[in-house]
């Protein structure tokens, strides 16, 4: 459905003259990706990394410096007009809504501008409004909603016109908890109903536990593509195996760790007393050693056992560290 | 061209233009001033300055001044905003993703808010009819509406080029700055015949010297046998700002996608 090939995009800093070359400012180096039909994507990457440009470049605002992008087989650049009607777009934020006029007009309008018919468009905004919990505010005007009520409204005007594919450029920023998680329902439901959905966004919990496929970007290049476990696995870091035992630990850690054959890695093993018992944490690689602990801890009476593996935001960090982003 | 002008889509773009410009206009105290406080203002000051020197004869230029710079002045303003104020509220990026055409989008609303200013007439005429008792004596009817329809096309048109102008510097307003010397030279303010010989084959290259030469052929206060030269003239040289406005406007908007700015920067 969308093709992105070695897409660069260069920009100038305002004020500077053309000819200056040399200040330019590569956002996007030579980033490729494919996202096929029906899925969730997100574009990850810190701030400056080229992710609202990427989405500016894919919604055809935006033309690339060089390289190709191409969205149902069209061309951005040269088939726009072909793209657009089938594209809904949520830039996110305070900006891109008419302050002035009401949620309601907002999206009437925005659903006339799709081509809609009025009386289909009035029906469908208020369908949307229904949905995005608004229609009270409906005939409020927008400069008196909150950031959250923004943001709903303009993922619903995105969704006026039903789409294929729906771009949304950090849905949740700025949002707080009870706000972001009816917002990642909405775009979930979005998804169940067989849209394309790319996103961005900052939230790496967010993209592990709503995304199919995550694309990372750093310094305008692609450092990382796949799923979020694909992503997680790559990184040669470790993981966590925790145990609860319900009383103190009656062997010596080093004889513990002797029984697990971890004699050379002393940081591997630790013990922690607590109120209730005794928590244990064993650092590993690959996978788990659960069956060669509980038998190592012989007859002691286990309460819990609990695995953390690396979380997608870790993998990020470390992706980002290496590239020096 | 001519199946495109019969395509159901295009009017229904340029009408989703001119209502969506009608409805932020309304919504805007700025225009709401400009629309119907300055020349209502502007019609009491040159009523009494008539009325005070005894010369109510000249009240129809008091009526055709302030109605008419209040049309030029509001419209002049709302157009050459309205690119500059959709890039400023975030909106002009939405707008340029969605089917409809930018430009048919953008025409529709410099056509609504030249409708709009059509108030500022209105008011001037009001204003004068109440505060002065004045009744406006119209020779030719129908030339009087013709003008009005010919200054609406006119002003949309200008207001487009202005538009599309304003997106080439974030210091579009500097643009007003010259609209009272447009005013001087469409003759707006005094007779054409009273500026400098050498300034005068200029006020005719601007299209609003011909409407207001039409509105006031309409209203007898210039030789109304002349109205079809007038329109012919008005008709023409708005053709050549539509040319050159629209070519501007590919220009600037390509330039704008190409250097990233149909956002806010």
């Amino acid at each position: 459905m969308v093709e992105v090939e070695n897409l660069v995009r260069d920009y100038l800093p305002a004020g500077q003259l053309k000819a200056v070359a040399s200040r330019r400012v590569r956002a996007l180096d030579g980033v490729s990706f494919s996202v096929a039909e029906g899925t969730l994507f997100g574009i990850l990457g810190p701030n400056g990394a080229g992710k609202t440009t990427m989405i500016k470049i894919l919604t055809t605002v935006v033309t690339p410096t060089k390289g190709s992008a191409r969205i149902f087989g069209c061309d951005v650049v040269k088939e726009a007009h072909r793209i657009r009607p089938r594209i809904g777009v949520a830039y996110g934020g305070d900006l891109g809504l008419y302050w002035r006029l009401n949620g309601l007009d907002n999206l009437v309008f925005a659903g006339q501008l799709q081509g809609i018919g009025m009386k289909e468009s009035r029906a469908r905004a208020w369908e949307l409004l229904e949905q995005f919990e608004l229609e009270d505010a409906a005939k409020k005007r927008v400069d008196s909603y909150s950031r959250g009520m923004r943001q709903r409204l303009h993922v619903a005007r995105c969704l006026i016109h039903d789409p294929d594919l729906i771009f949304l450029d950090e849905p949740t920023s700025g949002l707080d908890p009870a706000a972001s998680r009816n917002l990642r329902q909405l775009i979930k439901q979005m998804k169940q109903m067989g849209k394309t959905i790319i996103l961005t966004t900052h939230n790496m919990s967010e993209a592990d536990s709503m995304c199919d496929h995550v694309a990372i970007i750093a310094k305008g290049k692609m450092a990382a593509m796949g799923t979020p476990d694909e992503i997680k696995r790559s990184l040669d870091t470790f993981c966590i195996l925790e145990v609860k035992l319900d009383n103190r630990l009656p062997l010596d850690l080093a004889l513990l760790g002797k029984r697990l054959g971890l004699s050379g890695d002393r940081a591997a093993l630790s013990c922690e007393q607590t109120e209730s018992g005794t928590v244990i944490r064993l650092r590993y690689k690959g996978a788990a050693p659960v069956r060669s602990l509980v038998k190592a801890l012989d007859n002691m009476t286990i309460l819990e056992i609990t695995t953390r593996g690396n979380t997608l935001e870790e993998a990020y960090l470390k992706l980002l560290e290496e590239r020096g982003a | 061209m001519f199946s495109r002008l019969m395509d159901r889509g295009v009017w229904y773009t340029l009408a989703t233009g001119f209502k969506l410009q009608l409805y932020l206009n309304i919504a805007t105290p700025n225009y709401i001033s400009a629309v119907f406080f300055q020349p209502a203002v502007m019609a009491i000051l040159t009523g009494l300055i008539f009325t005070v020197s005894g010369k109510t004869e000249h009240l129809d230029y008091a009526v055709v001044g302030a109605g008419m710079f209040g049309v030029w002045n509001s419209n002049l303003y709302a157009s050459a905003g309205i690119i500059q104020g959709e890039r400023r509220f975030g909106t002009l990026e939405f707008l340029a993703t969605t089917r409809s055409p930018l430009f048919l989008v953008i025409l529709g609303k410099t056509m609504g808010a030249a409708v709009f200013s059509l108030f500022s007439l209105v008011v001037s005429m009001a204003v004068m009819a109440v505060a002065f008792q004045y009744r406006l004596h119209v020779a030719n009817g129908w030339v009087f509406l013709l003008s009005i329809v010919v200054s609406m096309i006119t002003v949309t048109v200008v207001g487009l080029l202005l538009s599309s102008l304003s997106v080439v510097t974030r210091y579009y307003y500097r643009i007003f700055d010259f609209f009272y010397l447009v005013f001087i030279l469409s003759g707006l303010v005094f007779p054409i015949d009273l500026l400098p010989r050498c300034i005068q084959p200029l006020c005719y290259l601007l299209p609003t010297t011909w409407s207001i030469l039409l509105y006031r052929a309409g209203l007898g206060t210039v030789d109304g046998d002349r109205w079809m030269f007038y329109t012919a003239g008005s008709i023409a040289i708005t053709a050549v700002y539509l040319f050159v406005a629209f070519f501007v406007y590919r220009t600037v908007i390509h330039k704008a996608r190409v250097e990233a700015r149909l956002g806010r920067y």
